[in-house]
């Protein structure tokens, strides 16, 4: 919770990756030309692009300051497992920073022209995609921790890992408005996301030990 | 069970390794030249032609070769990742840093092999399929590997490429699978290979002794750098300055 109140005083970063996201979702418009038919054929793929990029975004240097300042190593002598605490570190941030995004992908994609029903159906998508590409992308965030240059490398190290949440979500949601049932891949999206709550958070946790030397 | 153990504590030893791993590495090169060679004349000159696809079917006999090499040096690199986290054996890590940079070439040549070959059977260099689009996310792992070990620093690197890897090795079928599943769904399949005959035994003999060829040879290949690292890592080692010494007359 703290975690939480501390990204809300800080509200200028936490709302960075939404506008990224909403500029991002912008840019492909203009970069596509104006052509309904085809924004509307490409508005779930484009979304959830737009969306990973802007988890990247949620995701630089998210333990960076813990392992600099010293907070890793009281985690480290806390008596909370460290996997809990890497695990409520990681839902903080998604709360401030990706849970906006989640809000603003059904305006996008209904400004985009797809159908309300479509637009909530790639709510649901996101809500249920982007916590495993979190988890996933906090352990390479993890990673690169003591890294002087994470940014760049983060996107190289996590990005081919979110590859089956993207093909998933993006492909339910066109699944969706082609006027299919989805119910089998919103399924395989919540089990993703469930392997990914019970196995990550000890990754991640491994991963911190190990850069910290522990 | 001793036994098992004695062999593992064996080949933990840098001397050990680099000497022994010279008969091995001396061993590969012969026999994976020689299975080369034969393989190579074998298909490239002898099988016969395919029906449909006239004489440029013959690349297989170097696109399937390292396309099995690609992604068996990923799992070997993810195994010896493993070997490093739970019994924290070093040389593991010499083993991933001499595999990856091998392992991401022969990706690479799988694609690039996979593209000229693709041109004259599909019409084209490249089509979104499932298996040439995880091939190039195999690719990218590689490539974060390799990219991973410079940013940290040296202490801790080797144990968190390991990591990397090993969550890799268990992201790699999801992947498969999830890009299969997307291929299916968007695409019919208009640049497949048409219906072909089971290949005769002239031809996949050929291709059998070529992909043991590639493995003897990456075998060869990794052994050469795994020495060399070690060489270069234990250079203070008296062993090592004795082989040095021995070799060059320093």
């Amino acid at each position: 919770m703290r975690d939480v109140a501390l990204n809300w005083n800080d509200l200028g970063a936490a709302m960075r990756p939404v506008m990224f996201f909403a500029l991002v979702a912008v840019s492909f418009p203009l970069g596509l030309g104006a052509d309904p038919q085809l924004l509307r054929e490409v508005a779930p793929g484009l979304v959830w692009v737009a969306a990973l990029l802007s988890v990247l975004l949620a995701l630089d240097g998210l333990f960076r300051d813990d392992v600099l300042d010293g907070t890793l190593e009281q985690w480290l002598l806390s008596d909370l497992p460290l996997s809990l605490t890497v695990l409520s570190r990681v839902t903080a941030q998604w709360i401030a920073h990706v849970l906006p995004v989640v809000l603003m992908g059904p305006l996008v994609a209904l400004g985009l022209g797809l159908t309300f029903d479509t637009a909530l159906i790639l709510m649901a998508t996101l809500a249920l995609g982007t916590p495993t590409v979190m988890l996933l992308g906090s352990l390479g965030s993890a990673l690169l921790a003591p890294a002087r240059s994470g940014s760049g490398l983060l996107g190289l190290l996590v990005l081919p890992l979110f590859i089956p949440i993207l093909v998933f979500g993006a492909g339910t949601t066109m699944a969706y408005a082609g006027g299919a049932e989805v119910s089998a891949q919103m399924a395989l999206l919540g089990a993703m996301f469930v392997a990914a709550l019970s196995l990550l958070p000890a990754a991640i946790a491994a991963a911190l030990r190990i850069v910290t030397g522990g | 069970m001793a036994r098992t153990w004695q062999w593992f504590h064996r080949w933990g030893s840098p001397p050990h390794v680099f000497h022994a791993g010279r008969q091995w590495q001396l061993g590969f090169g012969v026999a994976g030249f020689a299975l080369l060679m034969l393989g190579w004349v074998w298909g490239l000159a002898f099988a016969p032609v395919d029906y449909q696809q006239g004489n440029s079917y013959r690349i297989i006999f170097l696109h399937v070769p390292v396309a099995f090499l690609a992604q068996s040096l990923y799992m070997a690199m993810a195994a010896a990742g493993l070997v490093l986290l739970v019994w924290k054996m070093k040389i593991a890590d010499l083993v991933i840093q001499a595999t990856l940079p091998i392992g991401a070439v022969i990706t690479f040549l799988a694609l690039v092999t996979g593209a000229i070959w693709g041109k004259p059977t599909w019409g084209t260099y490249w089509v979104w399929d499932a298996r040439l689009t995880s091939m190039l996310i195999l690719l990218f792992l590689y490539l974060g590997g390799m990219a991973l070990r410079p940013a940290l620093p040296s202490d801790v690197a080797g144990r968190a490429v390991a990591l990397l890897l090993v969550v890799g090795v268990i992201n790699i079928p999801i992947i498969k699978y999830s890009v299969e599943w997307w291929n299916t769904l968007h695409q019919g399949a208009t640049l497949k290979l048409t219906e072909r005959p089971a290949m005769p035994a002239s031809m996949w003999v050929p291709l059998v002794i070529s992909i043991l060829a590639m493995y003897c040879l990456a075998g060869f290949w990794v052994l050469q750098r795994l020495r060399t690292l070690l060489l270069l890592r234990e250079s203070k080692a008296k062993w090592a300055r004795e082989w040095v010494g021995e070799k060059y007359g320093l």
